[in-house]
Order: C-alpha cells, then structure tokens, then sequence
C-alpha cells in the first residue's frame, strides 16, 4: 500500500492488498492518509482485504479496502469515516452507488431516582470523540450517523457517567443517570477519568459539592455556594450583591426558569431568594456568554427549577439559624409530578411581632415585625416524548414593620412602654413570577421551547417618626417594574457536526416610582415631595448561534444576537465566539471566547436622601440621554486532570466596558433626611458616564478522595474604573476592586459524620486614604475646620481579609426521617478583619484613625429532616 | 507519552505564572506641602484678606499658626482687566492684604493668582449681585415640647457590625425643648437676577446658646443650601425661607432662655455651594475645590447678616 502528493497534483492513493487483514490495512491507511477511521473489533474479526486502487478519493479508496467484506465507510465529519454493515442489496454491487441510510441517535437523560431532565448533560461518542450537550428539555440528537451501535458515554455534575451502546436510527433513548450522593452519606467518586465536559462561557455549578462548604449564615444559599468559584464574591462580608470578574452587582441577570428576577436578595442582601435545593440545574455565564443570553456585561445566572420527582413523593423540611423551610415534590400521575419549596424566617416569632403595652391608662401598640418568605412551585406535565409543559411560580417577600420609641436598648423593659416620640417603618420588598414553559419536540431534528412570564419586583418603603411632639415626617415610596416577555428557542440538529440554536425574545417593561413626602419640622416649617415617574420599554432580540465540531478535538460556537430597544431606539449587535479545543479529552481542554454585550437598563438610587430609597433598587431604562452600556469580553482558559482525582480549571478574561453609570461624586453618602427627589433627571445628576475595565486570572483545583474533598480557588484581577466628564485621565480601582483571592476547602463525608474546615483570604477593600492634612475657613465660621486632603480615589486598601470556618454534621434516622444536623462555626478564630477606616482629623494633635471591624466568632445550627 | 510530558509542562508554566502574577499594592503618602487658598469676595465690599495654607503629613500636628501658614507666596488678585497685588500683612501669618483696597461691584469677573515653591495657583469666579435681608421673624413657642436628645441618632455602625447587642442603646433620650422657627426675607432684583436665578443661597441660623444644644439637627434645619430659585417667592421679587432649632430646656416650666442669634444668608455661584455642601463630613471628605494647582476655594459672594435678640 502507498501514498503520496505527486508533483503538482492532488494527493494521490494507490492500494494494491491480497488477502491483508482487514484491521491492519485499515490502520495503516488511516495513518498514511491522516485520517480517523471508526470501527469495533467485533466488525474487522477475521476480514481480509483484497484491493487495488489507483485515485485521489479517500472514500473511495476505502471502500475498496471494505470491498467483499460486507462494510462501507461512511464519512462523519471531515477526515474521519465510521465502518457500517453495508445493505444486503448492496453486497454484490458497488457499494459506491447508493448512500448508506443514516439516522439519529437522540434521547433524553433523566436523574435515575427523581425522574428529573438533566439540562446541560454531556453526551459522548467516544468513539468518534465528538459529543453534545442536552437542552433545557434533557434532549440530544446526533443526526448522519450510519446505522450501527455506538459507544455513548453520558456524563453530568453530580452523578455516575454512564456507558452505554445506542443504535443511530432506533428511536428515542431515555437514560438514567444515578446521582452520586447517595442516602447514605456516602460519596461514590468515578474510579476511571471521564471526558472533559468543558463549554465555551459557561460553568455548570456543581451544587453538590458546593452545598457541603460553610455558608453563613449556616443555610443553603446559591449566592453563598457561588462564592467558592474563583471570579465570584459578594460586595459585602456577608451581605451586599454579587460581584462576577469585576463587575458590579447590577451587571449580573438572574434567570429563573428563564425569566428575571430583579432583586433576589433577602434580608438585606445577608441571603439570596435561591434555595440551592430546590434547583436541578444552575449554570453560570461569565462574560463571554452564547448568543443566546445577554442584556447584562457582566454574568447570567440561569437556574431551573425541579420539575419535581417522578417516581416516589419525597419531603426536606429544616430549621436554621434564620429561617424554616420545606421542600415536597411528588408524581401526581404518571405524566404530572409537581414541586412546591418553602421559606419564612421566623425571628419575628421568637420575638414576637406586636407589643400591646398600657402605662398610666395610655396604651399603646409596639411592633418589631420583621419577616422574609418565598414560596416557588412547578408542576410539569408530559406528554409521550415530544410534549412537555411546565408551569412556575415564585414569589418572595421582605416585610419590615416596626413602630419603636427612640431609646431602644437590649434591656427590652426600659422601654417597651407608650411612646409619644417614635419612628415607624413599613418597608416591604419583593419579587414574583409566573412563567409557562411549552417545549415540543417537532420533529427528530427540531425542537421548540417557547417560555411566556410575568416577572415583577415591588418595593414600598414607608416612614413616619415623630422626633418632637410638634413634629412629624412621613413618607411613602413606591417601586414597581413588571416585565412581560415571550421567547422562543429552536435547537436544530442539521448535522453530526452541527447544531444550530436560534431564538426570538419579546420583553415589554413598566417602571413606575411614586414619592410622597411631607416633612414638619415645626408647624411652621413645612415640606412636601410628591413625585411620579412611569416609564414603559420594548425589547427585541434575535440571535442565532452554532455548535460546530469541525473535527474530534475543536469545537467552535459562533454566535449573533441582535437586540433593539425603544427607549432611544438604540439598535445593538453583539457577535459571540466560543472555541473549546481539547488537547487530550480526557486531561486537558482548552477553551476561550470573546464577545460583545450590551445593557439597556440602569440601576441608580437618591444618594442623599435616608427618609427614601433605602433598600430598594431603582431600575431605569436607557434613554436619549442615557444610552446603553456595552462591553467586550475576551476570556481564555481550560479544565484538566492532571492527577488522578484531582480537576483543575483556569481562567484569564479582560473586558473593557463604555457608558457605564458612576456617582458623580463618590463621597456621597446619605446623611440628610431629604434629598432632591426621585425623578429620573434629578437622579441621572447624580451620576455621570464612565469607562471600566477588568481583567483577571482565576484558577481552582479539587481533589476527591473516598469521602474527602480539597477545593483550591485563586483569583488574581482587577477591576478599575474612570469618569472622564470629572476629569479622570487615568483608571482607578473600584470600590470592589481585589487583587487577590485565596479560598480554600476541606471536607470529609462520612456515612454519620461529616465536617468541612474553609478559609478565605483576600487582599483589602480598596479605600480612600487621605494623605496629608489642611485646614479651611468659611465666611460663616468663627475658625477654620481642618480636612484630610484625599487627591484621588480608593487610593489605599484596608488590610487583607482572613477567615476560618468550620462545620460539622451528624446524619442519623429516626422515626423514619433522615435527620442532618450541622454546627457552622463562622470565623473560629474571631479574627476582627478590618471593613472600612475612617480617619478622624481631630483637633491640633495627629490624626486618629477608627477601624470598623467585620463579624466576630459566631456559632450557627442548622436541622434538617428529609422523608 | 511525548504529550503527556507536554501537557505536565503546560501546568507547571501556569502556576508558576500564576505565582509571579501575585504582587502587592502600595500608597505613596504625600509628602511635599500644597499650597491651600481661602479667598470670598464679599459683593460692594472692600477687597478682602485671602489667607493661604499648606498641607501637612498626617502624623504632625496641625495648629493655626505660622507653621501652617504660607506667608512668602506671590498674590493677586484680577478684577475684570485690573490687577491687584496682595501682599503678606504683619503679624498675622498667612494673610494677605490688597495694595489698594476698593468696592468690588456685584456681577464683577474675578481670578485669583499665586505662586508659591513653584506651585502656581489660579482660580476664577464671578462676584453675584448684592443681596441683603428685608427682615428677619423670629416664632418661639409658648412652652417646650417633648422631644428626643441625643448626640447621635444613629447606632453606632462600627458595633451594629460587630453584633455587639448591648450597643444597640442609641443614647437617646426624651427631654424637652423649644423649637424655635425663623423665617428672614429678601428681594431679588427681577431685573437682573430673573425668577429663574442661577445663584445659590446658603442660610444660616447660629444660636449662641449657654450650653451646646444635644438636639441632633437631622431632624431640624438651622442652614440650608439651595438654588434660590427653589426658595418660597412671594409678591414683589421677595423670597423667604424658614428654619428651625432647638432649645434644651429642663422642665416644662422653664422660659426660653433668652440668647443672641445670629441669621446669616449668601448668594454665591455654583463652586461655593459645592464647597460648602461637602464640608460638612471633615471624617469623610474634604470640600470640593475649585482652584487650579492648589487646593482651596477662590469665591465671589454676597453675604448679609443680622443679629437679634431671642427671648
């Protein structure tokens, strides 16, 4: 057998066997010819090959190899041929004249135990070395294969990989996939390395493993978990939004079952409204998001419900140390199961909510109402294997009502008495959502998720206090945005090497703030606000996106969305670019991605005013004066095994981000009672366009052993922002700027017992240091006042953050339950990390310095019972 | 086996790159002194003293004294075409007198000059028409009213954090007090201010009381920065605002006790409102400047005041 260029021509082939064994001149001419060529053992057993061929065609030339031997070669992809029984008509004739018959390989991948679609499962033709991922429905399709059986290997955070052999053309496929935890306690770890399931821009978070690490405060909560992802951390010690590469809280889109939730935070953003539990599958996009998603620059979450258990009805309830919550979900028929979760803090319980209290016949009622709830359900009904509806519903809630006198203390009986002088709260804040979920499986080729839903956020904050006998403040501020939106998504199977994904989003938004102020200071001096703002936008997108497998080792995802807004009819294109290249599937992928993003809404507040917008987030559309937000994102990383047991991911990103909003006077804090209002002019003055930038390297490492688990994040990156209307030629660090990132894990999971000692380091909060000292006089003043000269911001950084926490848990039976019980002991060693520093310019002395300090050692017990 | 041993020195070069990567951030404190200015131009007023300052590290002491004056800067003063130079008056460090005093008109173009250790400082602004106080009322209630004293309405963020519950004592206490309103007018001259005036108004009401008043001003309004287009008007170019304070008192039975107040009002542009609106937080910040090259203010104003007698 030889092969080689001739001079100036094509490759040129020429085959010339006698009775060779089959296997080996496949080999050697897949080697010669540089091509992959797919085949058993089984096929090839005792063939022998006789041939002589003389061309340039590969396929040709290879069908002469299989001639007689009741094989064709069938090509899949470029360079590479799957071997398949040719038809019995066939046999005696030239296999060349007629095409093989081809078919799909497609199914769905279900939890083995609930019944539950697994969204994002890999599935994997090892032999072909080529894969896809299941869509939202669980459902895959690998069309134009030759009709034999094939080696698939199935594989999902969470649970056993599974092999397995599928026939193309057979029919539709349901595989069940074992979860690994198992009830027991015990952690069943894969003995053999599976395939890399690396996607372009996209992290799968693997809830199971997160769930185990310390939270504060000592619930499941996603926002916590996510914090384990190097990238990923919150504004605040333990409270304050999400911060993703540099990016600031209202940068993030928070989908639950594909519609958005404004503010999913509780208690003052200490929680997050996403029960982990709850969840069957939670994807992170960061930056360089697939043409499907966008309207933010700096992350998508996108978290879908239980559909609830298929097979046997199950019950979590558990009590922590802020809340109570329930989980049941059950079938209801064979084609209707359905889940429903629940959550209320209960600290208004213990401490009671109203205080009926009498002295010298003046009663009087005292209230120290605070509460927080969310109720989410699904309910999925299925149809045979192409119909599937879901319908859900959540609605989450944080009511604050007091009414206290001023000189409040821990020693409740000095003042639970009638108050003439009292301030009274009733802030209430909160989300709901309804969303209807139809995916139909058209045909073996196409399939159809269409997603109506209403999504609103509502937040009333009202106050009256009477600070004076002969004085009162009331106010009363509404927020209300309400979106209505339609999507529609088609995955399309063309092509072994290609699947297409196109879509249509249709959102239509209200905002509408009312502000009714009155502010007696006296009887004489007397202030109303009374404001209403109402604003109304439509959004369009369109975008398309491909999933291409040029060959075993690349995959490419180009991808366009197009997205047109009302609100200054701005009209926004964003190409997309995922590449994943897998240097070894099964120890190291490679993958990078760029793309464009844009962000047609603002999230700005009064930043003056305490008697409003305390807690509520105030979204505006873009607008003629204000146009979007748009940033570019490249990123460039990887995920390998490099030892057994051990998994290792990196990345390095930088996005450079234009328009975005900035206080136009950092030093604003609120500190007066009232403020120049709420109308989106008014409040647009207090921010100015800006520039922004990020850039970064993440990595992370685990190691899993029997029933031990290590897990290593570190984060190096910056986040640095300009102004140039204030004058700003150079960027600064924002006020989430860290450098550095260091957290790490270790747990081990017992059968009983189990435990988890965590740390976090990480460099300082970036602060404004002053650096020298003046004073200044004033035509009013009898002296002048000394200042701290600050020549620029968040020029300095507190001093870096350490923390050490550890859990334990007991998982005991009793009465039929499976009872957890675990101890979070929140920074054991009481270190006092330093937040903020405020220096003090005092008299004629030095200038003195107070450090405000973080949450000291804190025990936490939660209790959870599941049937 | 090749490509194993490539795959193993990819990881090496990562981490060791990732290892590099991790340095340290530093702050370079301030160590040369900046020149500071504290320059009003009082409308229909003699040319002023300007005083001028110098920065110092943040571990020295900060007196008002000839160690934090600068008194050997080159001044001047520019009124519309005319210059006038200032010169360091005797015994009084830091200040600096005009060669030639004379009234500075309202509406006047001015910009300030100095030059000092090779800093030089420049700054402009415009003096604002004069303005003055028609009359000034004074309501004082005929008895004290129940009201919260305390120095700090606020709990103390620093324990809050710390969940150190005992502080949620916010040392406040209920005690009594006359709050005492004060309403002063003026008239804006229609034909060159407008109804819609540019300027902005600073009010003041300064009580010289016995002891310092523990009524928080949060929820009281002894000054005020607002455009002047945004205060009350009323019939024939007059405008009017109100403000409040508070007397302490110890029973119900006692008289307000009579005491010298002092109402103070300003007409300015938009820099000294910024200045003096950011002054307020010396921990927090430092006020707004609007001098080119240095640090301070440089200000036409209009500054009227009266003091009465409240009893």
């Amino acid at each position: 057998m030889a092969a080689g260029p001739r001079p100036g021509q094509a490759q040129a082939i020429r085959i010339d066997v006698q009775a060779f064994p089959l296997k080996d001149a496949l080999v050697q001419f897949g080697a010669q010819e540089s091509v992959d060529i797919v085949f058993s053992e089984r096929q090839v057993a005792d063939l022998a090959s006789t041939c002589h061929y003389e061309g340039d065609s590969v396929k040709e030339a290879l069908n002469c190899l299989l001639d007689d031997t009741g094989l064709r070669a069938e090509r899949i992809r470029r360079r590479q041929y799957v071997l398949a029984s040719a038809p019995v008509a066939s046999l005696s004739t030239s296999p060349l004249r007629a095409p093989l018959p081809r078919g799909l390989i497609r199914g769905f991948v279900t939890d083995a135990a609930t019944g539950e679609v697994l969204p994002g499962a890999h599935v994997y033709l090892p032999d072909l070395r080529l894969g896809t991922t299941t869509n939202e429905a669980g459902y895959f399709a690998l069309p134009s294969l030759p009709l034999r059986p094939y080696g698939v290997r199935v594989s999902f955070l969470g649970y056993q990989t599974q092999d397995t052999s599928l026939v193309a053309g057979f029919g539709t496929t349901a595989i069940l996939l074992q979860p690994t935890a198992l009830q027991s306690g015990e952690v069943v770890v894969e003995a053999a390395p599976e395939a890399l399931a690396v996607e372009p821009g996209v992290v799968d978070v693997p809830m199971q493993a997160l769930e185990k690490l310390p939270a504060f405060p000592g619930e499941p909560d996603l926002f916590q978990a996510l914090q384990w992802l190097p990238g990923v951390q919150k504004a605040g010690e333990i409270n304050g939004g999400l911060i993703v590469r540099g990016g600031e809280p209202d940068q993030n889109l928070y989908l639950l079952d594909g519609a958005p939730v404004y503010h999913p935070w509780h208690a003052f953003s200490l929680i997050s409204t996403f029960q982990t539990e709850t969840f069957k599958d939670i994807k992170l996009y960061q930056g360089s998001f697939p043409a499907e998603h966008g309207g933010r620059l700096s992350a998508v979450l996108d978290a879908e419900m239980k559909d609830g258990n298929r097979t046997s009805p199950k019950t979590v309830a558990a009590i922590g140390a802020l809340s109570g919550r329930f989980i049941v979900e059950s079938p209801l028929t064979d084609d209707v199961s359905f889940m429903l979760a629940g959550r209320r803090s209960y600290f208004d319980q213990l401490l009671g909510k109203n205080h009926p209290v009498e002295e010298n016949g003046i009663r009087d009622t005292l209230r120290t109402g605070y509460f927080f709830y969310d109720v989410n359900g699904k309910m999925t009904w299925r149809s045979g294997t192409r119909h599937r509806l879901s319908l859900s519903y959540y609605e989450g809630r944080d009511v604050l009502d007091v009414r206290l006198p001023f000189e409040i203390s821990t020693n409740i009986n000095e003042w639970l008495k009638p108050a003439d002088l009292f301030f009274e709260i009733d802030t209430r804040w909160g989300n709901r959502l309804v969303s209807l979920r139809y995916q139909y499986l058209y045909s073996r080729r196409f399939f159809v998720t269409t997603t109506a839903y209403r999504s609103s956020y509502r937040a009333r904050e009202g106050i009256l206090i009477h600070p004076t006998a002969a004085s009162s403040i009331v106010s009363d501020y509404n927020v209300r945005l309400r979106d209505l939106g339609l999507k529609v998504d088609v995955d399309f199977y063309p092509s072994l090497a290609h699947q297409l994904r196109a879509g249509m989003r249709v959102v239509q938004r209200g905002f509408r703030s009312n502000l009714d102020a009155w502010v007696q200071r006296s009887p004489g001096a007397v202030d109303s606000l009374d404001q209403d703002s109402r604003l109304e936008a439509f959004e369009v997108v369109a975008y398309i996106q491909d999933s291409w497998q040029p060959s075993a080792r690349w995959k490419i995802q180009p991808g366009l969305r197009t997205s047109v807004f009302s609100g200054g009819s701005y009209v926004q294109v964003s190409p997309r670019l995922g590449v994943r290249y897998a240097v070894d599937p099964e120890r190291l992928v490679l993958r990078g991605g760029a793309g464009a993003q844009s962000q047609y809404l603002h999230r700005v507040r009064d930043r003056f005013s305490l008697l409003y917008d305390m807690v509520s987030s105030r979204w505006i559309p873009t607008s003629n004066a204000v146009p979007p937000s748009t940033s570019m994102q490249v990123s460039a990383g990887g995920e390998g095994y490099p030892l057994p047991g051990v998994t290792v991911a990196f990345d390095g990103y930088w996005r450079s981000s234009d328009q975005v909003l900035l206080p136009r006077d950092e030093f604003q804090a609120k500190d007066g009672l009232g403020g120049p209002g709420i109308e989106v002019g008014t409040l647009l003055g207090q921010y100015t366009r800006g520039k922004a930038r990020a850039f970064g390297l993440e990595a992370s490492a685990r190691f899993e052993e029997g029933p031990w688990q290590v897990w290593l994040s570190f984060a190096r990156g910056r986040s640095l922002s300009k102004a140039p209307e204030l004058g700003e030629t150079r960027y600064r660090p924002n006020r989430f700027d860290v450098p550095r990132a260091f957290r790490g894990a270790v747990s081990r999971a017992g059968r009983h017992w189990s435990f988890s000692i965590t740390t976090e380091w990480r460099s300082g909060l970036p602060f404004t240091a002053p650096e020298a000292r003046y004073a200044l006089g004033d035509p009013l003043d009898d002296e002048p006042t000394r200042f701290l000269y600050r020549p620029s911001v968040n020029n300095g950084r507190l001093p870096p953050y350490l923390r050490v926490d550890v859990v334990g848990g007991y998982r005991f039976e009793m009465l039929g339950a499976h009872f957890l019980t675990q101890l979070h002991l929140f920074n054991v060693t009481n270190r006092r990390n330093v937040i903020d520093r405020v220096y003090d310019p005092g008299q004629e002395d030095r200038v003195h310095v107070r450090d405000r300090h973080s949450l000291p050692f804190l025990p936490l017990l939660e209790i959870r019972m599941e049937l | 086996m090749k490509k194993a041993r490539h795959i193993g020195i990819a990881w090496a070069l990562l981490v060791a790159g990732l290892l590099l990567w991790a340095r340290c951030d530093t702050v370079v404190p301030e160590e040369e002194a900046l020149l500071v200015v504290e320059a009003f131009v009082d409308a229909d007023e003699p040319l002023p003293t300007i005083r001028l300052w110098q920065t110092r590290s943040l571990g020295r002491n900060y007196p008002f004294d000839a160690t934090t004056a600068v008194s050997d800067a080159e001044v001047a003063l520019l009124l519309g075409a005319t210059q006038v130079p200032y010169r360091p008056l005797d015994g009084e460090p830091g200040r600096y007198g005009p060669a030639a005093s004379q009234p500075v008109p309202g509406r006047l173009a001015l910009a300030f000059e100095a030059a000092w250790r090779g800093q030089r400082a420049t700054a402009q602004s415009t003096v604002p028409p004069p303005l003055a106080l028609d009359s000034v009322r004074v309501d004082v209630p005929d008895e004290p009213v129940d009201g919260i004293i305390l120095d700090s309405l606020f709990i103390d963020p620093v324990q809050l954090d710390s969940l150190q519950l005992d502080s949620l004592r916010t040392g406040a206490e209920q005690g009594l007090v006359y709050l005492v309103e004060v309403t002063l007018w003026w008239t804006v001259d229609f034909a060159e201010i407008g109804p819609d005036s540019a300027y902005w108004i600073r009010t003041q009401l300064k009580p010289f009381l016995p002891t310092r008043p523990t009524f928080d001003d949060f929820f009281l309004r002894p000054e005020q920065i607002l455009r002047e287009r945004e205060t009350a008007h009323h019939a024939q170019g007059r405008r009017s605002w109100t403000g409040v304070y508070a007397v302490p008192v110890e029973t119900r039975q006692t008289p307000l006790p009579p005491h010298p107040l002092r109402v103070s009002i300003i007409r300015s542009g938009q820099d000294y409102a910024r200045f003096v609106s950011s002054r307020d937080d010396p921990e927090r910040r430092e006020p707004a400047s609007n001098v080119a090259g240095a640090i301070g203010i440089f200000a036409g104003l209009s500054v009227d005041s009266v003091r009465v007698q409240v009893e």
